[in-house]
């Protein structure tokens, strides 16, 4: 497995493991309140705290497993993120185009940026999980 | 599975050839990641045209003389 091979599987454990507790701590204070009086704020920016520090510590493994491999890439690896971000941007579309109309329909703000950080979640998971397969089926 | 690519190449016969050279030796020289080699060996992965004038380069052979593609049945 490839350095970027590798760093992907980092990736996607870090953004399951961060937004799989995210999810979690979202669900138990939805089921005790009503969502417009949901505090969900600061949980949305205390997650990306996790998230880095994951994909901090797994980067930092992987490099010191096989420092001559550290960071390397080519054009297979160029070509593979490229088609994972091409999935990915249009999740995020999606998501943006649902926050929109959730707004026009004046959804509560708590809906709106859940719809916003799903689309941006989702293509992230979908972008990395599409770059696994392609490491692994060929491009 | 069908394979990604269609191209078709001789690299494993030519690196046992040229005093079985290594998959890394090879990427080294050509400059991109020996499981990138592998890749290509294994039918995963189609090179760019530069990659592939260098591997042919590398082995001191014509690009055709590496790489094939089927005739259109």
């Amino acid at each position: 497995m490839s350095f970027q091979a590798k760093s992907t599987v980092v990736i996607l454990t870090a953004l399951v493991v961060a937004y799989g507790w995210y999810g979690i701590q979202i669900l138990r204070l939805v089921g005790d309140s009503p969502v417009e009086t949901v505090n969900y704020q600061p949980l949305m920016l205390i997650v990306v705290v996790p998230l880095v520090a994951i994909a901090t510590i797994g980067h930092i493994v992987i490099s010191a497993a096989n420092p001559s491999e550290a960071d390397s890439s080519d054009e297979r690896d160029r070509e593979i993120a490229r088609r994972g971000a091409v999935i990915g941007g249009w999740i995020v579309s999606i998501g943006a185009i649902s926050a929109l109309f959730a707004a026009m329909a004046e959804v509560s703000h708590f809906w709106i940026a859940h719809l916003l950080l799903a689309g941006l979640v989702l293509a992230e998971l979908i972008d990395w999980s599409w770059r696994l397969v392609l490491y692994r089926r060929g491009v | 599975m069908t394979k990604p690519t269609k191209v078709t190449n001789s690299i494993r016969q030519l690196r046992s050839d040229h005093g079985d050279m290594t998959q890394a030796e090879l990427a080294d020289r050509v400059g991109v990641t020996r499981q990138t080699i592998n890749a290509i060996e294994q039918g995963k992965y189609s090179p760019s045209l530069e990659v592939a004038f260098l591997i042919s380069k590398v082995f001191g052979l014509r690009l055709e003389e590496v790489f094939d593609y089927p005739p259109e049945l």
